[in-house]
């Protein structure tokens, strides 16, 4: 049951990375080219999932929109954990008061929407795929310096903590020893959840036109060109909705089999 | 009419993939009414094993076991009520098998609240006359059953796990290692209460441990276990005096005992 | 000068509460092994946390810690970590808990020479593998591979000694070390204990709730009660005329081989009314 979760997870986000890379070199049709002859056409051989408004064929276009949606996610991410997990390791080993600061800092971050810090810095810098990536990546922090905090008090608890402490293991040595390789799961685990939030806030962004512009493809903005259209076909709407449904499934399937495969002690029942 | 009767039994742990772990091996034994059993042997010997299955929360891969004579099913309800109404157990860790958001009171009452067991009609009904009962009976004041076990010393904890365990007035009393977790200086007291209880009531008694020291002190039987395997068992002092195999007196050798010196 | 030298040292948690140790003085000499003995709840533990600076920081503490001379008390946490693991070691009461799960028997090991030492892979490898090989471990080359997990109790209990005696500590703090252990185990444990303490001369603070097992391994012993003590001498003296009436009820009750089976058993509470716990 473990393994199906983190094969079935590896095995739709690798279907997506391998359409993201596929899409350099090769899609069945251009996903800039308009053909008003082909406006709404229902999924054919000459386009499997149809075409949009504009005649573009749909899977060349998801294709493109995944390089987009995985380098959002990736990248916002990536700087949660990077800001985020030190943080958050540092404040539950030193429990003076500037961690105590930095906690409730990022208590009222959380409490923050991202849709709103999107707002505020499409208001600055105006609205790019950049910005929305920038905003949930931000929006992301207090997840992991809250997390990563927690997991550190609770492993700083156990005994072999003391026990490295009494063979003079100083706090950096225990902090990069002993606590993150015991927070990795729960780190990988937060990861691939938020990866399928950081997917969806971006699709929810392109959605509200507040990250792509109109000829970037982003899944998001698919589906917000689609839905104007639902009255009249529901594929434009239904293929990019399935593919943001799909990533995040995946995701999750992803998180739920890393963390059994991290922790040595659950390995081995596997 | 025995109480149990264990029939060629083993219980092996495994997966598929890699080799099973047998931790009964082929064990025979008879327990009859009002006998004090002790069962010993070292980690991973199958004592443990041994009890889960007479408690029936665990079925043999082989062998059967009969409880009064009829062999214990846990898939029929029946079989399984009877086992439950008559069997009770006292768990080793004090601190875990307590739930620490209940009341006193309300740990050692639930097994009267069971429907399965008041429908069989052998649980005494009156809660509250019965919780008093059990407390006087363990030595704790009637008001603990206000209080939560974190206020609780280790000896007192167990005490309250042995309250709970004769509440709905069991005939067999089966015990994992009671004592292993207390300080030596505890121990005395709750082996003592053990005693007096066992006696009073007239339970039939399965204690574990590995020590043979608090074995003798309570069993007037005694088995033990090597890797799954009964290694022989008998009278205790049969045993004591002369036990037929070098690991029992290996295991009665490692208890540490004050040296004779300043005797 | 004594090896270790403890004055006047009082623990409280918190405000309010009863002090965890109270006025407690004692010294170690190089090579003497002292047992600690009391009930749980007496300040056995934390005295020994106490000595180790490792107590958690909502501890107040006062009086003074000299080990060698210098000053533990109040130390920088970088001075406590240079003696910690070389000079000063501890074993812990659950080996099951005091093994980092995640990480690899041998590099356990390992830590305590990388703390301390240069010392080259190979070197550091062959001399865990000596290490594991002197504490009683089977097929110590493949021990090192192995997860604390995939260890039984007894296993891990000599993986954590061979921590402690990896750089021949002149003190070794042993908190419990055989009480999650089963007798057998515990006897196997405490005579390698008592063998390597020997072969490196080293000292020991012995902690544990069994006068039995205190007796076994120590010459001098200290009888803890709500955290003071009330009695000390060498452990002969004090097993044979004990004074304070809880020494007496303490070594009654660790008589129990010599108890007649199914007749009453002497508790503490017999010999010490204000024992109760």
């Amino acid at each position: 049951m473990r393994r199906l979760s983190l094969v079935l997870g590896l095995a739709l986000i690798g279907l997506m990375v391998a359409a993201a890379a596929l899409s350099l070199v090769w899609t069945p049709d251009d996903p800039y080219l308009v053909r008003p002859q082909d406006r709404f056409m229902p999924p054919s051989w000459s386009h499997w999932l149809g075409a949009d408004r504009m005649g573009i064929d749909l899977v060349s276009r998801l294709m493109v929109g995944a390089r987009t949606t995985l380098m959002v996610g990736v990248i916002a991410v990536c700087l949660a954990i990077v800001v985020g997990v030190p943080l958050g390791v540092i404040s539950g080993i030193r429990r003076g008061w500037p961690s105590q600061l930095l906690l409730r800092i990022s208590d009222v971050m959380f409490a923050l929407p991202a849709l709103l810090l999107a707002i505020l810095l499409v208001a600055v810098r105006g609205a790019s795929v950049a910005t929305a990536t920038w905003a949930i990546g931000i929006a992301t922090v207090p997840v992991f310096i809250r997390m990563a905090h927690a997991a550190t008090l609770s492993v700083m608890a156990q005994d072999f903590i003391d026990a490295a402490r009494s063979c003079g293991a100083s706090r950096s040595a225990i902090a990069l020893r002993h606590v993150l390789p015991n927070i990795a799961p729960i780190v990988g685990v937060q990861a691939s959840a938020s990866f399928s939030t950081a997917i969806l806030a971006e699709a929810g962004l392109s959605y509200l036109g507040l990250a792509a512009p109109a000829t970037t493809p982003t899944w998001g903005r698919m589906m917000r060109d689609g839905q104007a259209d639902l009255f009249l076909t529901a594929w434009p709407a239904l293929a990019p909705g399935c593919a943001i449904a799909l990533a995040v499934l995946g995701f999750n399937l992803l998180g739920d089999g890393l963390r059994d495969q991290l922790d040595p002690r659950l390995r081995e029942l596997g | 009419m025995s109480v149990f009767a264990v029939e060629r039994v083993s219980r092996s742990f495994g997966r598929r993939s890699s080799r099973p772990v047998q931790a009964l091996d082929r064990v025979d034994l008879v327990i009859e009414p009002g006998q004090r059993w002790g069962v010993v042997g070292e980690s991973g010997s199958g004592k443990t094993t041994l009890l889960r299955l007479l408690a029936g929360l665990d079925r043999p891969s082989a062998g059967q076991i009969r409880f009064q004579d009829r062999p214990l099913d846990l898939g029929d309800q029946s079989s399984l009520t009877r086992l439950r109404a008559s069997v009770q157990l006292v768990f080793q860790d004090p601190q875990s098998s307590l739930d620490p958001r209940m009341r006193v009171g309300a740990i050692i009452t639930e097994p009267l609240r069971s429907a399965r067991l008041r429908r069989s009609g052998q649980v005494p009904t009156d809660a509250k006359a019965r919780l008093n009962e059990v407390l006087d009976a363990v030595g704790l004041p009637r008001e603990a059953a206000r209080r939560y076990p974190h206020e609780f010393s280790g000896g007192q904890r167990q005490r309250i796990a042995i309250a709970r365990a004769l509440a709905p007035k069991p005939d067999i009393l089966l015990a994992d290692e009671p004592v292993s977790a207390l300080d030596v200086s505890v121990r005395a007291q709750v082996l003592n209460l053990v005693n007096d209880l066992v006696q009073d009531m007239g339970l039939t008694l399965v204690m574990v441990s590995h020590d043979l020291s608090v074995v003798r002190h309570v069993c007037d039987q005694v088995a033990v276990l090597k890797a799954g395997r009964l290694v022989e068992s008998g009278p205790l002092e049969r045993v004591y005096q002369r036990p037929a195999s070098d690991y029992t007196a290996a295991l009665w050798a490692a208890v540490p005992r004050l040296g004779d010196r300043w005797d | 000068m004594s090896l270790l030298e403890v004055n006047h040292l009082n623990v409280w948690f918190g405000r309010g509460r009863r002090p965890a140790v109270r006025d407690l003085s004692f010294t170690i000499e190089p090579g003497q092994r002292l047992g600690l003995i009391g009930q749980s709840g007496s300040g056995k533990s934390v005295t020994a946390l106490a000595v180790m600076g490792l107590l958690a920081e909502n501890a107040q503490v006062t009086g003074s810690v000299r080990f060698d001379g210098r000053r533990l008390l109040g130390a920088k946490e970088a001075e406590l970590a240079q003696l910690r693991g070389r000079d000063l070691t501890m074993v812990f009461q659950e080996p099951m808990t005091a093994l980092d799960p995640t990480m690899k028997v041998g590099r356990q090991v390992a830590e305590v020479i990388r703390l301390h030492e240069e010392s080259s892979g190979r070197e550091t490898r062959r001399r865990v593998i000596e290490m594991l090989d002197r504490v009683g471990l089977p097929n110590p080359g493949r021990i090192t591979d192995a997860f604390p997990h995939q260890l039984s109790g007894g296993q891990r209990q000599r993986v954590v000694l061979a921590m402690a005696l990896m750089l021949g500590p002149r003190l070794i703090i042993a908190d419990e070390p055989t009480t999650a252990l089963d007798v057998t185990v515990q006897a196997q444990v405490l005579e390698l204990l008592d063998a390597q303490l020997a072969a490196h001369q080293a000292a020991c603070l012995f902690i544990s709730h069994d006068l039995a097992v205190v007796a076994r391994v120590c010459q001098q012993v200290m009888v803890m009660l709500d955290g003071a003590v009330v009695e000390s001498g060498p452990v002969r003296q004090v097993l044979s005329q004990p004074v304070h009436p809880y020494t007496q009820g303490l070594i009654a009750t660790a008589r129990l081989d010599l108890a007649t089976p199914g007749a009453r058993l002497p508790t503490v509470e017999d010999f010490y009314a204000g024992g109760q716990r």
